[in-house]
């Protein structure tokens, strides 16, 4: 393994299902890279978590400061999607 | 004719979309909205891909619950969901609270595009291209 092979392989985290990465990141937003996405249903069966937060921000921010640039990303909410968002174009 | 599945028991319909920019793309959650004319999408998102403000095509404003905010109507290079995708897609980008768990809205701009069919109960939305 590469040197920035290992250093990469530190700021990400393993291949996870979306169960796992809900799992361990509840209620925040991630970040997914490497995500192996299925064209045909729109979900993905594995990713690796490049970042995560609170905020939606967050998990970008952490990517930029670990020098992580990836072509395709997935940026989701772990946590349950509130209908009250719907007001804010009304 | 695509296929694609949401969670029937959610408060909102939840579908995927991908945008395209200079510095490559952006997989997201987007609430299918048939009331809403454009398809929305927060700027943290539309920034991440090489945009700026200053390529937007007009200045807009929103009416929410706190009063006007300010927006504007981008020009992407491509836009994909539902299946399907279309090039020099314009898109209103307003700031959305990140509590709320979506990335922006799949409007009327792009769903007027296609003959679709929601069925509530099984979750599916079936579409098709006019």
């Amino acid at each position: 393994m590469s040197e920035a092979h290992a250093i990469e392989s530190e700021l990400v985290t393993e291949p996870m299902s979306w169960a796992q990465i809900c799992e361990r990141y509840p209620d925040q937003w991630v970040a997914l890279v490497e995500l192996d996405w299925n064209d045909e249903t729109d979900e993905f069966t594995i990713a690796r978590v490049a970042g995560h937060g609170a905020t939606r921000r967050e998990p970008f921010a952490q990517m930029r400061r670990a020098g992580l640039r990836y072509d395709e990303v997935g940026h989701f909410f772990t946590g349950r999607v509130r209908a009250h968002a719907i007001d804010f174009v009304r | 004719m695509k296929v694609r599945r949401f969670e029937p028991d959610d408060d909102l319909i939840v579908v995927k979309a991908r945008v395209f920019g200079r510095h490559g793309s952006r997989r997201l959650t987007l609430a299918l909205d048939t009331a809403a004319s454009h398809t929305h999408i927060t700027p943290d998102i539309i920034d991440e891909l090489g945009y700026s403000p200053a390529e937007g095509e007009a200045i807009t404003s929103v009416r929410s619950a706190v009063g006007k905010e300010p927006g504007y109507l981008l020009r992407v290079q491509r836009f994909e969901s539902l299946g399907f995708g279309c090039g020099d897609f314009l898109i209103h980008i307003h700031d959305l609270p990140s509590g709320f768990g979506i990335d922006g809205l799949l409007g009327l701009s792009f769903l007027k595009r296609f003959n679709y069919e929601v069925r509530s109960t099984e979750g599916r939305i079936l579409v098709e291209p006019v």
